[in-house]
């Protein structure tokens, strides 16, 4: 095969090639792992593809009216009325240019060459073929390959959830949840009790009735920190069980499914978060009580774990998210400065509450949420 | 079938004013223009309803940057007024994530008009089908077109900051 153009890269990165011409996702697949010019300007890829998400993610807005305020504005218009109103200027940019020190590192990080030439190359795990999620979730391709998950020159990486995304567990993660060998991959794969504290007990509802409701409410229903709590983190939280997480590798309830699966067990998208990347996605039960989880890296290079339930219909009614279970602001803060700590944070979106699971300082891990988007097929 | 514009609009809105804002660089606005490009689709039954009410948005977001000139007098006002208010706290936080934000925007600036709807509308969530019909290409000249557009954005945004920092 002949080498392989920038843009193909970039179209196996975004998942359209797979999308559109799965022997050609194939057939490059193969050529990268034995070319390294082609793995070079993969790397190259990546990481360009990485930047851009950081230097977007610095421009956003921060709006989400509800439906009923468009169905009025279209009944007015129809009447007559006048059309684009509104203020001018004003607030805007609210969460526009929200949190990024950490991306601005990233994209400085860029020339340095922190790619994936160790899971391309000499990475013996990096011949595995082509796997059910790769073949069923386009994205999780080039997830696998995604060089955040190896070696950023950001504080975080040094941390131990860098550690473990560069260990042996990486490649076949993102493969199966099925295949998880739970001593080795003892977060591959949710637990046998998965946080169902705080997203079942509680009500949550969508705070974004009001039109002027900034999408940052929607986190402001997080729950509690879940130190005690397994989880599907790669680092076991202070005090949770590890043969609790070993065991739900086994459960069996649990099953991988693809992203279209997902959305349909959803009845609506499956979320991603802000730029993040989906490496494993699993889910259980049906109708309005089943569950998708999905292991998501997160610029640049850490893994949490994302939940996500339907909103029962009188939830969303209440139009806000529960009070019950939140941290006090003091305790969280305190945490938020000790990456050892898991933290746990909820947002609603639209007909689904998402409860995002990691070792990150809360306030990332809400902006991570609140900016959470649908995943494409 | 009928549009279910409701669903539509769930799965699409925070996108769609995203894209905006990139746009017309007003939250409020961006908004504003999404509610509306729903609103004059609401009786239309489109085959790609996203990809039609990106449509309508991108043509008001025209419409809107003629506009930009008159609405810009205005903002030098707000700002001067802004100026003049206390600091909050985090001031210094804050000032990061304005910095960012203005070489992130300045950079997204020195793209070329194909390149820029490109990586928005990508960034918004539309498939390289979707992104072909909007710009005229054919679906494999997508991944070249998005491989050029963020080559071309982190250069920028690299050189932004190396201009700042040369003062």
């Amino acid at each position: 095969m002949p080498h392989v153009d920038d843009g193909t890269l970039h179209a196996l990165l975004d998942g359209a090639l797979r999308a559109e011409d799965p022997a050609r996702a194939d057939a490059v697949e193969v050529h990268l792992e034995t070319c390294p010019d082609c793995t070079a300007l993969l790397e190259q890829a990546v990481a360009v593809r990485t930047g851009t998400a950081s230097i977007l993610a610095a421009l956003e807005p921060d709006a989400r009216p509800d439906f009923d305020e468009v169905l009025a504005r279209a009944g007015a218009e129809r009447a007559g009325a006048a059309g684009v109103g509104g203020p001018a200027g004003g607030r805007g940019h609210g969460r526009a240019t929200r949190g990024l020190a950490w991306a601005a590192t990233l994209v400085l990080a860029l020339g340095t060459g922190y790619l994936v030439r160790d899971r391309l190359g000499t990475d013996p795990v990096a011949p595995t073929p082509p796997t059910a999620l790769s073949r069923t979730a386009p994205e999780s391709v080039a997830d696998a390959r995604d060089p955040a998950r190896t070696a950023v020159p950001d504080e975080r990486a040094a941390g131990p959830a860098a550690q473990t995304a560069t260990g042996p567990l990486s490649t076949e993660e993102a493969g199966a949840g099925e295949r998880v060998a739970p001593a080795e991959r003892r977060a591959a794969a949710p637990a046998p009790e998965p946080v169902p504290a705080a997203g079942e007990a509680v009500a949550a509802g969508e705070p974004v009735a009001t039109g002027a409701a900034p999408a940052r409410s929607e986190v402001a229903g997080r729950a509690a920190v879940t130190t005690a709590e397994p989880s599907l983190a790669l680092r076991p939280a202070a005090g949770a069980p590890a043969m609790a997480l070993e065991a739900g590798l086994a459960a069996p309830e649990w099953r991988s499914i693809s992203i279209a699966e997902a959305g349909t067990l959803m009845d609506g998208p499956v979320y991603v978060l802000e730029g993040a990347e989906v490496i494993a996605l699993l889910a259980r039960g049906r109708g309005v009580h089943a569950e998708v989880r999905s292991r998501q890296l997160v610029p640049p290079g850490v893994e949490v774990e994302v939940s996500q339930r339907r909103l029962a219909e009188a939830d969303r009614q209440v139009g806000r998210l529960p009070p019950a279970g939140a941290a006090p602001a003091a305790d969280r803060d305190a945490e938020a400065t000790e990456l050892e700590v898991q933290e746990s944070v909820e947002a609603v979106h639209h007909r689904h509450r998402i409860t995002v699971t990691g070792a990150l300082p809360a306030r990332i891990l809400e902006r991570l949420a609140a900016g959470a988007r649908p995943l494409r097929d | 079938m009928a549009t279910d514009w409701a669903r539509v609009y769930r799965e699409t809105f925070p996108d769609l004013v995203r894209y905006l804002y990139r746009k017309v660089w007003d939250a409020d606005r961006a908004r504003d223009l999404a509610q509306d490009a729903f609103a004059r689709s609401l009786d239309r039954d489109p085959d790609d309803p996203r990809s039609w009410v990106f449509t309508v948005a991108a043509n008001l977001a025209r419409d809107e940057a003629r506009s930009e000139i008159r609405r810009r007098r205005h903002l030098t006002l707000v700002r001067v007024e802004a100026a003049a208010e206390p600091a909050p706290p985090d001031v210094l936080e804050r000032l990061e994530r304005e910095r960012l934000g203005r070489r992130a925007r300045a950079a997204l600036a020195r793209l070329n008009d194909r390149d820029r709807e490109a990586l928005l509308l990508w960034d918004a969530g539309l498939s390289y089908r979707q992104l072909a019909a909007r710009l005229g290409l054919s679906v494999g000249a997508v991944g070249t077109t998005l491989a050029r557009a963020r080559r071309r954005l982190v250069e920028a945004f690299e050189a932004e900051e190396a201009h700042a920092a040369r003062g």
